[in-house]
């Protein structure tokens, strides 16, 4: 099966040849290219890519609100985040703003391929080093919830409150099965099995009002 | 109306109109000096992308060409190691002239950054906590951005603290900045602002904030800013 990626970078040699490296590659098809952030938000909108390839610092919009549009339309959208800041800040707050994956421009392409077929299938890709000297503050700042999604992170605090899914789905406009399999992969992440673990959990560390 | 109700009822008047004349002329006061500092930082903006894409380019270019030679020579590895910690200077500095985090991520990434790339080379402990909405408004960003950089540097140059923190918080539209060292203080008195401090005072006036030095010699030094929204 094809992947099919929508790319937005404005600077223009960069996004050719991004995209000319990646329709190279078996498998992989870019179908759309934008300059910034508002024409991806409608690109993404209308073509429903597989995978959402997309810089931070653009025109008019910014690809932090870009990707907080992207997933207010389309909660499951998988959006890969290319860019040429090393910095721990970038990598945590894309990943907070419900990215799946984080590439550096200076990787190869063998990793921005890898970095795409993992997002594609549902898992994520951040560089588990963040610049040498940060590595230890990044560490230390790390909130247990940082391996969730923006979404879990909704649905976790909703069943923190002792909701149902069924209420959950209702609150948060999604069906029963979603809403159930935010709930397990939840669970699976932080390696628990039940709500009132994830309650004790959240009490634990804080995060209960 | 006796004469001399109809005089303190003019002079009354007289005096509405003053206080709205020099109203009107503080508020353009103001804008002056807001549109004063949006131009410094546009400036600085300018210069700061001619550094990272002019100079650091070719430091780049240089760093990489060293790097391939010096395989076979120590001198040249000695070189390939200074031109790489020019273009790392080069480049904190473009950043520190301009923080594109700031418009890519906001107020508090940016200030968390800013925390970790002064201190944490410094050896001096810190610790961040901000909590604020999301949307504040770019220029009042920058405002705060710029207070907590200059008091940081201070506080780097001057103080010998060997702990720093730095919390923001937002209570009844009203933004708050505290940053408290453990270091030596200063007498009020006795030190003269310089020109940095300076400068952030005018610019903390023209948003209509107030900023709040305390410190004793010893004691260590609270710097406290409140802002508007």
């Amino acid at each position: 099966m094809t992947i099919r990626v929508v790319l937005a970078d404005d600077h223009v040699l960069m996004r050719q040849g991004v995209s000319q490296m990646l329709n190279a590659t078996d498998n992989i098809s870019v179908i759309g290219e934008c300059d910034d952030g508002v024409e991806l938000v409608s690109t993404v909108v209308k073509l429903s890519p597989d995978v959402i390839l997309m810089d931070i610092s653009m025109p008019r919009m910014s690809g932090l609100v870009a990707i907080d549009k992207i997933l207010s339309q389309r909660c499951d959208a998988k959006v890969l985040v290319l860019s040429m800041h090393n910095e721990v800040e970038y990598v945590e707050a894309m990943r907070d703003a419900g990215a799946r994956g984080y590439v550096l421009k200076e990787s190869s392409g063998d990793v921005l391929v890898e970095a795409i077929k993992k997002v594609a299938a549902g898992q994520t890709f951040f560089p588990d080093r963040v610049s040498d000297s940060q590595d230890e503050q990044f560490q230390k700042h790390v909130s247990p919830l940082s391996v969730l999604t923006r979404r879990e992170r909704e649905v976790f605090f909703l069943v923190a409150a002792g909701n149902t899914s069924k209420k959950i789905g209702e609150l948060l406009n999604m069906s029963l099965k979603t809403a159930e399999n935010h709930r397990s992969n939840i669970y699976k992440k932080l390696n628990l099995s039940s709500s009132a673990e994830l309650i004790r959990m959240a009490g634990k560390a804080g995060l209960l009002e | 109306m006796s004469d001399i109700e109809q005089q303190l009822a003019s002079i009354r008047a007289l005096q509405d109109s003053l206080k709205n004349r020099l109203d009107d002329e503080q508020a353009t006061l103001q804008k002056l000096a807001k549109r004063l500092w949006a131009q410094q930082e546009s400036e600085k903006a300018k210069l700061s992308r001619e550094l990272h894409d002019g100079i650091g380019q070719l430091l780049t270019g240089l760093t990489r060409r060293l790097q391939a030679l010096s395989a076979d020579s120590p001198e040249l590895e000695n070189l390939h190691g200074l031109a790489e910690m020019a273009l790392n200077d080069v480049r904190q500095l473009s950043r520190l002239m301009s923080p594109t985090i700031l418009d890519d991520l906001g107020l508090k990434p940016a200030l968390s950054w800013l925390c970790r790339n002064l201190l944490s080379s410094e050896d001096i402990e810190y610790e961040c906590t901000i909590d604020i909405p999301a949307d504040i408004a770019k220029d009042v960003s920058i405002l705060l951005f710029r207070i907590a950089q200059e008091t940081l540097v201070n506080t780097i140059k001057h103080s010998h603290a060997s702990k720093v923190t730095l919390s923001l918080a937002f209570h009844n539209n009203v933004i708050r900045l505290d940053i408290v060292d453990n270091g030596d203080g200063f007498d009020k008195t006795t030190v003269e602002p310089g020109v940095g401090l300076s400068s952030i005072r005018d610019r903390a006036k023209a948003f209509n904030a107030q900023l709040v030095l305390t410190s004793a010699i010893g004691q260590g030094t609270r710097t406290t800013v409140t802002v508007p929204v």
